[in-house]
């Protein structure tokens, strides 16, 4: 009989890291790409892309090292009171991720589909099909994605692509005319987006077989390459049709030029609705991973072991933060640089710090 | 529980050497019992014994009885010898080929209410059974819910022994297995596993077995109860086994390595485990050409999604987005409400909820007035209706699709599902637009993600495909032809995947 053990494949991970990615990325590249460095936005994107390959790999080293859960891990180097201060600030970044995440979306969703729907009510909608998801083991959130990656991403890919005889070249060349150090932080910015990566850590003990672990590095590539590609056709179909100040206009200058792309056969009128459907399915995944890990690390620093606890106290306690009145243009600066300058350092630093320490102890027993 | 009978329902009372206790006991038991019938005679000539017999009336064959048992014991007992008589009748005086000897009270009485003869004979502890069995049926039926165009129009019926000759027929392998099991401590109900050694997983015929012991229950009287006695998520409108009244499709399962449950007194056999995509699959798929197969099987999935989604659809383009609609079609919708009383979701509710009930009222209504309630519901009602402007025709065309849709899926459990799953999404629908319809569909899909049959994933072949490398999507949303379905499906044991092989060398050189 077939095991139940919550493990899940290569490419079932890798499907899950496309979305995780995509998500977020699809809608606020162009902006962030638009506004930093204008045309060259393109060049980088491609540079945060490779960027975003070796952090891949980097992560994937981290992997290799620590051959097991890495809360355990952290427990076998740190001991509990270490785990408990490294968990904490896995803890923050999830919980200011969640938030950034749930506010995006309620907003994008009141101001596109419900503008006469209470946010309230999408907030708590919102939270709670993602807590029923997150509530969920690896495998069936796995199984999830696996049905719906295609059935968004080619949809959605060519519903973009009807948007190309549209595009204005003249908005997007000629390149190289943004100074290099603009570009360099556009990068930076962009390549931020691919923190998503990170959750290889965490995930990485789910995936089943010493074989899938090695093929799991071509799988990761192929995460950062489809999402990248994305990226690329979002931001040239998003500047190519709205130029760089109107995709540096709003933070979700996507969902304008969705409502611009007309599909022939004159069937539905208002096709972004039908993009928003495809693109609103991925935001599930996105906010029940982070419910997830929020939970997997909770349970490994405090020794709770109920989850559909920790799961209703972060529901709540999501819900309390997301409803005080923030402006989503503020919440995207503090974020954005949270993530610049603590975020995607510690992400290096903390595993760094872990293996260095392990090291040490290591060398200590042997002497 | 009685002086007779421990906590399991099961007799406990022993037998005698003597034949008067024994049949005192017998008639105790079977007290107030007036259809079993029974007879005391005395075999032999020189050497002469009493004997007694038993069985229930009209479920054994009378002409067998009185002329080769009866008949037997009163003219062919002259050389009854003293000793070892019980012997001598077993082989001497029962000319048929399917007899047993019975140690214990509770086989006893199980055998003569079951349909079989018991004979006790005096000085024995012990009786014989003779299997004389002649139920009153309804002979082999015709298909009635799983109609097919082409292929074998029988289909199982109440009794079990039929419906194993009816599978046996079709797989004459010795390693069909037909294990028989008893279910329910007083209806005694005699539950068939069978499955094919060799192609079926053991894993999964252990838990079969292991879950078919783990409940204790009075009766069960139909493979229903059954399944729900023995599936894990009970809470879950998706049903975890298959049902089919079609002998074809069981053997069909049982070569692809499932394992099929039969149920004495049901007329339809169970088979385990599933996937979502097996519920889509009819008989006659494997019939027809592969290319119109997978055209009808692509029709069944989209069915499959309007069944669900299409009032929740209507209530979001009219409610919510009716900009999604060209205008002049969203102007027509508008214009065909006009004058209606009700909001869109209660008028929505109001015409399921008519169907729901005309459903069932054709359901139960006796054959000659089902016809006068297709013209009541369908003509009167809908038309009457739309008439009183209490629904509008849009909302009629609507809920008719709907069930257009989800009669075009072969199983009825499955398609009981969306019955209920379609008012969650119309509601969804109602509150939140747009994302409510979405909501709901994730709702769904994350639940169906979540479920397993004995392990096997519900969305197989269509998640975790590293199960199953070879061909997993033969036999899913498209039909190959039967020559590329080379490899059986997720069901079967490792070692047995090859189901067909071609010699090239013999291939026709038509072409």
């Amino acid at each position: 009989m077939f095991s139940n053990n919550s493990k899940i494949s290569d490419k079932q991970m890798k499907k899950m890291l496309v979305f995780d990615m995509i998500s977020i990325s699809t809608l606020i590249i162009p902006y962030i790409a638009a506004s930093g460095a204008g045309k060259d936005g393109l060049i980088s994107i491609i540079a945060a892309s490779a960027a975003a390959a070796v952090y891949g790999l980097v992560m994937l080293y981290f992997c290799k090292r620590i051959k097991c859960d890495y809360m355990e891990y952290c427990r076998q180097t740190l001991g509990r009171v270490g785990t408990f201060l490294f968990g904490m600030f896995y803890l923050v970044k999830f919980i200011f991720s969640a938030v950034f995440v749930l506010t995006l979306f309620m907003t994008v969703i009141h101001e596109t589909i419900l503008p006469g729907t209470n946010r309230t009510v999408i907030l708590i909608s919102l939270i709670l099909v993602s807590v029923f998801y997150a509530s969920k083991k690896m495998e069936v959130r796995a199984r999830t994605v696996e049905i719906l990656y295609y059935l968004i991403l080619i949809p959605l890919l060519l519903l973009f692509l009807l948007g190309l005889y549209k595009v204005n070249l003249s908005n997007l060349l000629p390149l190289a005319v943004t100074d290099s150090v603009s570009t360099i932080k556009t990068s930076y910015a962009v390549f931020l987006t691919f923190s998503a990566l990170e959750l290889i850590l965490f995930a990485t003990p789910s995936v089943t077989g010493e074989d899938e672990k090695n093929k799991f590095k071509r799988k990761v590539m192929q995460a950062v390459l489809t999402t990248s590609v994305f990226n690329l056709v979002v931001f040239v179909i998003v500047t190519g049709l709205l130029g760089t100040s109107g995709a540096a206009r709003k933070i979700w200058s996507t969902i304008s030029v969705m409502q611009m792309i007309e599909i022939p056969g004159g069937f539905v009128q208002r096709q972004d609705a039908i993009m928003l459907c495809l693109w609103l399915v991925t935001i599930f995944t996105v906010t029940s991973t982070l419910f997830h890990y929020l939970c997997s690390v909770t349970k490994s620093i405090t020794g709770l072991r109920r989850q559909s606890y920790i799961l209703v106290i972060y529901a709540v306690l999501l819900f309390l933060i997301v409803m005080q009145p923030l402006n989503l243009d503020t919440l995207f600066d503090y974020y954005g640089k949270y993530i610049a300058y603590i975020g995607f350092p510690q992400s290096i630093l903390l595993p760094g710090l872990l293996m260095t320490r392990s090291l040490t102890k290591v060398s200590k027993d042997a002497t | 529980m009685d002086r007779y009978h421990n906590e399991k329902h099961v007799i406990t009372a022993s037998l005698s050497l003597k034949l008067t206790e024994n049949i005192e006991l017998f008639e105790n038991i079977m007290q107030d019992c007036d259809d079993i019938i029974t007879g005391r005679f005395t075999v032999g000539k020189a050497n002469k014994t009493d004997i007694y017999l038993a069985y229930t009336d009209n479920m054994i064959d009378r002409m067998i009885l009185q002329r080769d048992l009866i008949g037997n014991f009163i003219y062919h007992m002259d050389d009854l010898p003293v000793f070892n008589q019980f012997e001598y009748l077993k082989k001497r005086a029962l000319q048929s080929a399917d007899v047993k000897e019975l140690l214990t009270m509770d086989e006893i009485t199980q055998a003569a209410i079951s349909g079989d003869v018991i004979i006790l004979v005096d000085g024995y502890d012990k009786a014989l059974m003779i299997s004389l069995k002649s139920f009153p049926n309804r002979g082999i039926p015709t298909v009635e819910t799983e109609v097919t165009v082409r292929g074998s129009k029988d289909s199982f019926t109440e009794i079990s022994a039929f419906n194993k000759v009816l599978i046996r027929r079709r797989i004459k392998d010795t390693n069909l297995k037909m294990v028989n099991m008893t279910v329910g401590i007083r209806s005694r109900t005699s539950v068939t596993l069978s499955y094919i050694e060799g192609i079926a997983d053991p894993g999964i015929i252990g838990e079969v077995k292991k879950r078919l012991d783990s409940f204790t229950i009075d009766g069960i009287f139909d493979i229903g109860m059954l399944e729900n006695l023995i599936e894990t998520k009970w809470y879950s409108l998706f049903p975890q086994f298959q049902s089919t009244e079609r002998p074809d499709k069981t053997a069909s399962a049982l070569l692809e390595g499932r394992i099929v449950l039969l149920v004495d007194n049901s007329p339809m056999a169970l088979i385990l485990p599933v996937t979502l995509n097996s519920f889509f699959q009819a008989a006659d798929d494997y019939y027809n050409r592969w290319p119109v197969a997978s055209f009808i099987r692509v029709l069944r999935y989209i069915a499959a999604f309007f069944a669900m989604s299409f009032p929740g659809l209507y209530v979001v383009v009219t409610n919510y987005q009716p900009e999604l609609l060209p205008t002049s079609l969203a102007l027509s919708f508008t214009a065909a409400r006009q004058g209606v009383p009700f909001s869109i979701l209660v008028e929505v509710i109001i015409l399921l909820l008519a169907f729901e009930l005309l459903m069932e009222a054709g359901v139960r209504l006796p054959s000659p007035m089902g016809n006068t309630i297709g013209i009541v519901g369908g003509l009167i009602i809908g038309d009457a209706a739309v008439s009183a402007n209490l629904a509008s025709p849009m909302v009629v065309i609507v809920v008719a699709c709907t069930a257009i849709a989800s009669f075009t899926i072969p199983n009825e459990t499955f398609l009981s599902a969306f019955r209920i799953v379609k008012y969650l999404i119309l509601i969804l629908s109602s509150v939140l637009g747009l994302y409510g319809f979405i909501l709901g569909l994730m709702l769904v899909l994350i639940h169906l993600a979540d479920l397993k049959s004995f392990g096997i994933p519900y969305l197989s072949p269509f998640v975790a495909t590293n199960l199953e490398k070879d061909h997993p999507l033969s036999d899913s949303i498209l039909k190959f032809p039967i020559f590329k379905m080379i490899y059986r499906p997720i069901y079967s044991t490792k070692e047995n995947k090859r189901r067909l092989s071609r010699d090239k060398s013999n291939r026709s050189t038509e072409d």
